[in-house]
């Protein structure tokens, strides 16, 4: 029942201040509010890239030639490696058991025209199965087929954006487009992707069959595979039948590299849980400025109070009955502090995902809960030393204070 | 009257400072308190009798010597120790009456209460008690600055007494009120003396006052130099 006092007193202290009260709270509240906004960002930005890595496919394994001795983003590099081809990719198809399905890519760009309108995009030479492997739909049309690509034939699907930019709103099936001087048929239009990573690249794209890309790029080396596992228990025993198979081809050399979403994610991750540790750390800097606000500002208040400590003290309060007020006063002001921080941060984080939806700030409990408990930490730490100090006067000195 | 000792001094000496600055306070003080007793302890300023207080009130302790309160050797008590003696055994009034000035007349005669440990609604009836007997139960949810000295100094006397003290200490109880209500204090003082048996110890320069009480002592240069039954 102290406890209840105490409350009621150091409630009664910080109200009678407010205007003191909240300039001191102001560095809490900028310190807990900015660590939970940066921390929910974060956390909203992953979700962002989980989501679109998802997305790409499920199951997805990502084959690439060169090798890179560790994991992640590397790019490959090609000196000494032995090119990936087609016929590897059909390797595959035939003999991993536990795959599903495995399509080929060349990627390159050219001018491609129809008319007299012309755009430089994106072209991916691929087959059949690269849509069962890469999570995108055909809007209209069918998708380069086994014979299209066996037959080399010229034909090609577009994505939205091409479609748009070049026929605007006239059906574009069955017309001819030039792709670097020569002509390709239209056999269908791609299902709008939208944004990936920020950027249109799904959508800018036309694909032609592999063997067309080959030549139109005088090339037969693959930027890489696209392989779907039959199942997720299965992309491991895919990735070691991948392996054996290449392993193999090359001379027995492993000269590729096999990526999964899981090893992407993994990397990303820890890239950004760093980015947001560091985040986190530099908003943390500003609770630490505030809780030296509150020790500045519990100070004063002690000297201002010395002659109600001294009266508590002559009536039986006890050292530990007038350190523990003076700490329930700040742990409370450190306390609304960080309240009307987490209000702040949900405020800004309801704003910014006003803005970027895709991106929205994720608010998660344990989150709010820490920057809580450490405001409430701050609000110990600092105010021990003024609640020792008024613990400590001397009655007789007290008494006497003006 | 000469029933049990509830203070006794055995040559209390107190010594603040040293070297050049060294202040003999009190020297070599030997006083008897019997239950009951209203006594002043009157001399001038310097004369040590503040510190007097001090140590009888358990907020100062004697260089050497011994102070024994109910037969309890309290001269070397831990500072908790004191404040649970302080909150138990002994009231005070104070000159400048020492009221908490954002909180009520009720809370401040609650306040000992409230390190007792009493819960709330015990603490509210015996704050509510202790108004009724200073006559001021109908100002009871006034805060200092709306009461008068007088009023201000009779919430103090009810803070004093409402744990049921052995002894009340008042230093100076009527410096900062007219005539009119230090005559008031004093019979407050000499009724809760005579019928409640509370045992006073006040502190006074002023001998008109002094005379008031049971039993006059009268300190200088830190030595009892007259101690009269009056």
């Amino acid at each position: 029942m102290k406890f209840i006092e105490f409350l009621r007193v150091a409630f009664a202290s910080i109200i009678e201040n407010s205007l003191r009260s909240f300039l001191t709270m102001l560095g809490i509240i900028i310190g807990v509010g900015s660590v939970i906004l940066l921390v929910s960002m974060t956390t909203g930005f992953r979700e962002y890239l989980v989501g679109q890595f998802m997305g790409l496919g499920t199951n997805l394994i990502i084959v690439n030639p060169g090798k890179t001795e560790t994991k992640g983003l590397g790019s490959p590099g090609f000196e000494g490696v032995q090119k990936m081809t087609k016929s590897d990719t059909i390797a595959i198809k035939r003999n991993a058991t536990s795959v599903a399905a495995a399509s080929s890519l060349i990627v390159g760009t050219a001018d491609v025209r129809y008319l007299d309108r012309e755009r430089r995009v994106m072209i991916v030479g691929t087959d059949e199965a690269f849509i069962k492997v890469i999570n995108i739909g055909v809007d209209s049309g069918s998708f380069i087929s086994a014979d299209d690509v066996d037959a080399s034939r010229r034909v090609c699907m577009i994505g939205h954006i091409v479609k748009n930019e070049l026929f605007r709103s006239k059906n574009p099936l069955g017309d001819i487009i030039k792709i670097g001087g020569s002509g390709f048929r239209v056999i269908g239009i791609m299902e709008r992707k939208g944004a990936f990573m920020g950027t249109d690249n799904f959508d800018d794209v036309v694909y032609i069959p592999v063997s067309a890309a080959e030549r139109i790029f005088n090339t037969d080396r693959l930027l890489g595979m696209r392989i779907k596992a039959r199942s997720a228990g299965m992309i491991e025993e895919a990735k070691r039948q991948i392996t054996s198979i290449l392993k193999k081809r090359h001379n027995n050399k492993e000269d590729f590299t096999i990526l999964t979403q899981e090893s992407l994610l993994s990397s990303l991750n820890a890239i950004l849980k760093t980015l947001s540790a560091v985040l986190a750390g530099i908003a943390a800097i500003s609770l630490l400025v505030g809780g030296i606000g509150i020790m500045n500002i519990m100070l004063v208040s002690v000297r201002e109070r010395t002659r109600e400590i001294g009266i508590r003290k002559a009536v039986g309060a006890t050292k530990k009955d007038i350190l523990l007020q003076f700490l329930i006063e700040s742990m409370m002001l450190s306390l609304m502090g960080g309240t009307i921080g987490i209000l702040i941060a949900f405020t800004g984080g309801f704003i910014l995902s006003r803005f970027i939806p895709q991106m929205a700030p994720v608010m998660e409990l344990w989150n709010i809960a820490l920057a809580t408990l450490f405001s409430a930490c701050v609000g110990v730490f600092f105010g021990v030393y003024p609640a020792y100090r008024a613990a400590n006067q001397e009655i007789i000195e007290a008494l006497r204070h003006e | 009257m000469e029933s049990e000792k509830l203070i006794l001094l055995e040559g209390v000496t107190k010594v603040y400072g040293s070297g050049p600055t060294r202040v003999d306070a009190l020297n070599n003080i030997n006083l008897k308190v019997s239950q009951g007793e209203f006594i002043s302890i009157i001399g001038p300023s310097g004369s040590g009798k503040s510190t007097i207080m001090n140590i009888i009130g358990c907020i100062d302790r004697p260089t050497a010597g011994r102070y024994l309160l109910e037969q309890i050797d309290v001269s070397n008590f831990k500072d908790e120790e004191l404040a649970l003696i302080r909150n138990k055994k002994i009231g005070f009034v104070f000159q400048m009456f020492n009221l908490l000035p954002r909180q009520t007349a009720l809370q401040n005669v609650q306040l000992p209460l409230l390190y007792s440990g009493i819960n709330l609604k015990e603490r509210k009836e015996r704050g509510l008690y202790m108004l009724s007997k200073v006559g001021l139960e109908g100002r009871w949810h006034h805060r200092p600055n709306e009461l008068s000295g007088g009023e201000c100094q009779r919430v103090a006397v009810a803070r004093a007494l409402v744990n049921k003290p052995s002894i009340v200490l008042a230093d100076e109880p009527t410096g900062n009120l007219d005539s009119k209500n230090s005559i008031e204090i004093i019979n407050l003082f000499k009724r809760l003396n005579e019928e409640e048996g509370v045992t006073l110890i006040m502190i006074t320069h002023n001998p008109e006052i002094a005379n008031e009480a049971k039993r006059r002592v009268y300190i200088r240069d830190g030595k009892i130099e007259e101690d009269t039954s009056l």
